[in-house]
């Protein structure tokens, strides 16, 4: 949940003994009490949902977790996955297929260790499958793999998830949940801790010796390579989390509709879900969380607005849910022609000012630019322990909230240095 | 305070937060336990009784009552027993309901976030002396809720499901009559050709627009999908005729005429008395999915019981596009079926006819199913040159071309095209099965009645239900392709056999 | 090396296509016709993804959409607007240029400069955003749209041309013939005018090419607009075929063995294009046929199981193992050659 980010962040800038500026305990005072009434606002808004608007906000977590898994891809490793629709879908028939035709829960009954089994296969066959993919990437670079993901999803979608004892084909496969989580309120709630839980681990992974050397591979993997990283290790385990992540919100989707099938898994879902993570921000947390949310909710909240929803459905006789394929794209544009680094840039100085820096508008911040961040951020991890100036600015580098002292690689518009990727495809297919 | 400390505390918060949260959650221990439907039913209407005002069971000769209708839900603990399952994610709520839910079992207690303000709860109480869940029935409405792909599957305009489904209750209006003093009114959903979002589409009929029934137009995965979220629910489920696997054995699904199983041997029949199947090769192409391997194995076998042959027999990709499309008919085309029955969607059928005619193949098409024998079907795959002229389909209603035969009031009322001669007909087979209970109109009792109904419209083929029989067709009507004319005609009606 | 590759390449078809011929009485294999008459549309738009590529280095997500686009512009045309068919075509392939320059100049004149992967989501939004639109506009209802040259006869005889026991529609020729015709003026186009030079030498290196005096953004123009057009081409000429005119249907039938093809050709080649293409659409539609005709094992009821129905899908199985051999094995392709 975007309030559990919030709230994370806090400590991700805190000023430290590197003679930085840092806010007077009113200033902490104010930004505790901005950052609560943000929290609350949002706690208030989601709290009192049931039924169809607890279903929703289940939707667009469920999408923010496949942004989060998306972003490890893209954002961090600075490639391009167009088959994410196949690793959602194999976590979702894999949990579904554990419940229903292993564990036999049926509608009337279904066990919470049955579940949470289910649950863990499917983050367990997600992770596989996405680390098969990434050796494979390890061999096909830059743009080539982006077909490959794509071709992958397509043959998921026509092939895996139509094998009729494991999906039940076009009739699909019952997904049931426990009765602890029956209520689509419940289920909210189950959804948002597990986005929580996620977001805490993407936040410790990027701050931790790992995150940092899957940046620095994306950086540059000959440069990563000299500084003794592993890169296949990295490459294939960044892969395996993004798949693992797909995987949970696999299950998540599937129980969520009680019911899952193929045809969930459309290649334009896939194509809309990369979308999502640019126009929330790649390699930006706290934006991709906030970008894939409002793609899930857009129709819901166009249905709230009065006006719109009338204009919508009995002038233009349309379904909102078919103006997301028109938006979404449209925003992703925007995104890339004039907004540049999405959702999360633009919300930065607010991000900025609550993780406890000067309030400016100015895209970097007070700061004035670093250099050498990526020769930094890999001194920060040889002394991992120890070094908190490096490590702080290790993790600043990657943390959601934008952060202006971001010089390094990790900062970059995940684009900028995927650019250097092609370059090295265009070298090594010479 | 350093970092380190700063991040567990913050980390600490937040799971306080989502734990208050999680311990918000009503309903959740709130299990309601209910009797399992699939049991028989002791109490069958005996023959010439019928319900009077009071829902009470009467003789309909001498007016004596022989059961009075507490007894008489009693008797039936078949359907009685509503919202077993999901606890708080059933409408639940209706205040009538727990009434009279000490005698009958069931009704719905309701979960705590969702009692309370539910449509017609309150008013119902009073009259409702049966108890029963009456939920989306007040003393002068009946709320169903109707679900069809109007995307996804086949060419249909949808401003005639907008126009259609409201035709015959409109017209009934005009014409002053109302089902025990009430009207219907319609919720429509589109479910796009898929099961996940069929019960999305589903849970929100039942549980925002808080309807008395669902009713299932076309498309058998949807309607499996959306049937057993129903029975997981207590809510009645009807629907057209389609697969029986996973819908027999449901307490409140009925099929409205023939399943696709129960039709294949007519199918058979048809094509081996009337279209000389018996010397010709035969085949079925027919989308991969359990809902359709009944009606795959009923055809076949009735076709070789019938000395026919099936040369070629392939289930396919519900996601098969144009290249497979090519594929199939030119196997089709080099295996030489000359009848070929074909149970997919209809935009993988125009699809195939389009393949086939591409080289110069023009097998005869059959099959069972509305959705095939569309006017605008026949529109799109005749356009290119009559590719599907001669078809046969078996159709639960006539074709547009013939509705004055069958009803003249349709076109008066202001039909225009086939989808809302369809919703008319499944409409006017509602009328009379929401007449059935009278008055006291509730899901237990309207099941109940169900299991004994006996129904003729003139329009949809006869049926009659038993408590161990919901399929209760037993004849469909003809219809063939005219590509001249672009549209269907009806060659036979009620045929049950050729 | 290059007519090593051409000649293996031959042979192996020709021995795929008499081999899969074996078991079908009546001459060959009426699949390898099939095959061939998908790939000519494959190949039409792999390419426009080649020119695309080879004048800006990024994989054009948008290019299959040209063709529904079009298709659906010379739908409007003929039956809402009444025109006669030539001018349907003509009003669908200018309206689709000049929606490609559109598109050029507000989404991709702007990234030239940006990373190949920013210019692809580009590509990849535009694509979505066009059937988006269509979906707002035309509705998902599947509409029909005639064939330039009808498929059958004033008395109902199909025409078209008798191949080995199997009918290919005269559209399906069309498609064919200009596919070839077109392969051969780009090729012409790209070696000997300046033109095509200056294109190529824009892809390369566009600093030095602006140095000599190439305007960068007319390149840019050029390709965007010569994409569209060959798209709009595809998609006119496909989907009459296949009875069906639904938004988005040439993005989810041709795109990806489209990009198979363009792979499998090399990405740069022309020629590799072609024969690319063709080769996925056999390729394709032999897997097809051996998943029908092939049996393993028997299923329950004791009837051999045929292998279609132990791997569905088993043709994009096969297009997807293809493309990771290439890739994997000869990333310049078949007949590629890094310019």
């Amino acid at each position: 949940m975007s309030a559990g980010a919030e709230t994370l962040q806090a400590p991700v800038a805190t000023p430290d003994a590197s003679g930085r500026w840092r806010p007077s305990t009113q200033g902490w005072v104010a930004r505790g009490l901005v950052a609560t009434i943000l929290v609350g606002l949002l706690l208030l808004w989601i709290l009192p949902s049931k039924n169809l608007a607890a279903d929703r906000i289940s939707n667009a977590v469920i999408f923010a977790i496949i942004g989060l898994s998306l972003n490890i891809v893209m954002g961090y490793t600075g490639q391009v996955s167009l088959g994410h629709h196949a690793f959602v879908g194999i976590g979702a028939f894999a949990s579904a297929y554990y419940v229903t035709e292993k564990a036999h829960c049926t509608e009337a009954s279904c066990s919470m260790p049955a579940f949470f089994t289910g649950v863990f296969i499917a983050i367990a066959i997600g992770a596989i499958s996405a680390g098969i993919l990434g050796l494979i990437a390890l061999r096909i670079k830059g743009l080539y793999l982006a077909l490959i993901t794509l071709t992958y999803g397509f043959v998921a979608v026509n092939s895996i998830f139509e094998i009729q004892f494991l999906t039940r084909g076009g009739s699909g496969m019952p997904a049931p949940r426990p009765e602890e989580f029956a209520s689509d309120r419940s289920y909210m709630f189950l959804c948002i801790a597990i986005l929580g839980l996620l977001l805490f681990i993407d936040w410790r992974l990027v701050s931790s010796k790992v995150g940092r050397a899957i940046l620095a591979v994306k950086h540059s993997e000959s440069v990563a390579a000299t500084y003794a990283v592993n890169v296949t290790n990295y490459k294939v385990f960044a892969f395996m989390l993004s798949g693992a992540f797909a995987g949970l919100a696999g299950a998540l989707f599937a129980h969520r509709r009680t019911i899952v099938v193929g045809v969930d898994f459309t290649f334009q879902i896939a194509l809309l879900w990369v979308l999502m993570v640019v126009v929330g921000g790649l390699g930006k947390r706290l934006g991709v969380v906030i970008g894939s949310m409002f793609f899930a909710l857009f129709p819901f909240l166009v249905t709230k607005i009065g006006p719109l929803d009338h204009f919508i459905r009995n002038t233009m006789e349309r379904d909102p849910d078919e103006f997301t394929l028109v938006m979404g794209p449209l925003l992703a544009l925007l995104t890339l022609v004039q907004f540049k680094g999405g959702i999360a840039e633009q919300i930065s100085p607010i991000t900025r000012w609550l993780s406890g820096q000067r309030f400016s508008m100015h895209p970097e911040g007070h700061k004035p630019k670093e250099p050498g961040g990526l020769k930094k951020k890999l001194r920060g991890k040889e002394n991992t322990g120890s070094a908190t100036a490096a490590n702080a600015a290790a993790s600043s580098a990657s943390s959601p909230s934008g952060n202006p002292d971001t010089s390094g690689a990790g900062a970059e518009p995940a684009a900028e240095s995927s650019g250097s990727i092609e370059a090295k495809l265009r070298k090594g297919v010479k | 305070m350093n970092r380190r400390q700063l991040q567990l505390l913050s980390l600490l918060a937040l799971f306080l937060v989502f734990a208050a949260a999680c311990g918000q959650k009503p309903g959740v221990s709130e299990k309601i336990e209910g009797i399992s439907g699939g049991g028989t039913s002791q109490a069958v209407l005996p023959a010439g009784t019928q319900f009077d005002d009071q829902g009470n069971v009467i003789d309909s000769q001498t007016g004596e009552i022989i059961a009075t209708a507490d007894e008489f839900a009693a008797s039936n603990p078949d359907f009685a027993s509503g919202g077993t399952t999901s606890g708080g994610t059933t409408t639940g709520g209706t205040t009538g309901g727990t009434t009279g839910g000490g005698e009958t079992g069931g009704g719905e207690t309701g979960g705590g976030e969702t009692g309370g303000g539910e449509t017609g709860g309150g008013e119902t109480g009073s009259s409702n002396r049966t108890g029963g869940d009456t939920t989306g029935v007040t003393d002068d409405v009946i709320k169903i809720g109707i679900h069809a792909p109007i995307t996804g599957a086949a060419p249909v305009p949808s401003q005639s499901f907008d126009k259609g489904k409201d035709l015959y209750w409109n017209w009934l209006e005009s014409q002053d009559i109302t089902i025990s003093g009430r009207r219907v009114e319609v919720v429509f959903r589109n479910d796009n050709y898929n099961p996940s979002q069929a019960v999305t589409a589903c849970r929100e009929m039942v549980e925002d627009e808080h309807v008395f029934l669902l009713i299932g137009a076309a498309g058998a995965d949807q309607i499996l999908a959306c049937a057993r979220y129903a029975a997981s629910v207590g809510v009645p489920y009807l629907s057209g005729g389609v697969t029986q696997n996973g819908l027999e054995g449901l307490p409140g699904y009925f099929a409205l005429w023939m399943s696709y199983a129960q039709q294949g041997p007519l199918l058979a029949d048809y094509l081996v008395t009337k279209a000389g199947a018996g010397n010709e090769k035969n085949g079925m192409i027919y989308f991969n999915s359990p809902a359709f391997t009944d009606a795959n194995s009923e055809w076949v076998d009735a076709m070789r019981k019938k000395g026919a042959s099936v040369d070629y027999n392939r289930a396919i990709s519900k996601n098969s596009g144009t290249a497979d499309a090519q594929t199939y008919a030119t196997d089709l085309r080099t295996a030489g079926i000359e009848n070929v029955y074909v149970l997919t969607s209809p935009t993988f059928f125009i699809q195939l006819a389009q393949a086939a005619q591409n080289q110069g193949y023009h097998p005869h098409y059959v099959g069972v199913g509305l959705s095939m024998a569309l006017d605008t079907v026949a529109n799109v795959a005749c356009k290119n040159n009559a590719s599907i002229n001669g078809a046969h389909f078996l159709n639960p209603y006539p074709s547009y071309f013939d509705s004055n035969k069958f009803d003249t009031n349709f076109r008066k009322a202001g039909g225009t095209d086939d989808i809302m001669f369809g919703l008319w007909s499944v409409s006017k087979v509602l009328h009379k099965l929401l007449s059935l209970p009278g008055k006291d109109l509730s899901r237990e009792r309207f099941v109940y009645a169900m299991e004994r109904a006996k129904v003729e419209t003139g329009i949809v083929p006869p049926t009659s239900y038993s408590t161990s029989n919901h399929f209760g067709g037993s004849s469909m009507h003809l219809n063939r392709a005219d590509c001249a004319n672009n549209r269907w005609v009806t060659e036979q009606s009620f045929v049950s056999d050729f | 090396m290059r007519t090593g590759i051409v000649t293996g390449v031959l042979a192996a078809l020709i021995a795929i296509v008499l081999l899969a011929g074996q078991n079908v009485e009546s001459g060959p294999n009426p699949f390898v016709v099939v095959g061939i008459v998908n790939g000519a549309v494959f190949g039409l738009v792999a390419l426009g993804l080649v020119i695309v590529y080879k004048g800006t280095r990024v994989f054009n997500f948008a290019q299959a959409e040209f063709g529904t686009i079009a298709a659906y512009l010379l739908f409007v045309s003929l039956e809402k607007w009444d025109l006669p068919y030539a001018a349907g075509v003509v009003v669908a392939l200018v309206l689709t240029v000049v929606l490609g320059l559109g598109m050029e100049r507000i989404f991709i004149r702007p990234l030239l400069n940006a990373p190949r992967v920013t210019l692809l989501v580009g590509t990849i939004a535009m694509s979505l955003l066009a059937i988006g639109l269509e979906i707002l506009i035309f509705k998902i209802e599947p509409e029909n749209l005639r064939p330039i040259i009808s498929s059958a006869k004033a008395n109902g005889d199909p025409a078209g041309l008798k191949i080995f026991d199997s009918i290919v529609s005269p559209q399906s020729l069309l498609t064919i013939g200009v596919l070839v015709a077109l392969g051969i003026i780009l090729a012409y186009f790209f070696s000997r005018t300046d033109l095509g030079l200056a294109v190529l030498a824009t892809s390369q290196d566009a600093f030095a090419t602006r140095v000599v005096g190439i305007g960068v953004e007319r390149m840019s123009m050029f390709i965007w607009g010569s994409a569209a057009f060959f798209g709009a081409v595809a998609g006119i000429l496909f989907v009459p075929t296949i009875g069906l005119l639904v938004p988005g249907v040439m993005t989810s039938n041709v795109l990806i063995p489209a990009f198979a093809g363009a792979v499998l050709g090399g990405m740069t080649s022309l020629p590799g294009a072609f024969v690319g293409g063709i080769v996925i659409g056999l390729v394709q539609a032999l897997a097809a046929w051996a998943g029908g005709h092939y049996t393993f094992g028997v299923d329950q009821a004791g009837v051999p199981e045929i292998i279609g129905s132990i791997i569905p899908g088993i043709e994009q199985v096969t297009v997807l193992l293809v493309l990771l051999v290439v890739l994997l094995a000869r990333p310049q392709g078949l007949l590629g050659r890094e310019t």
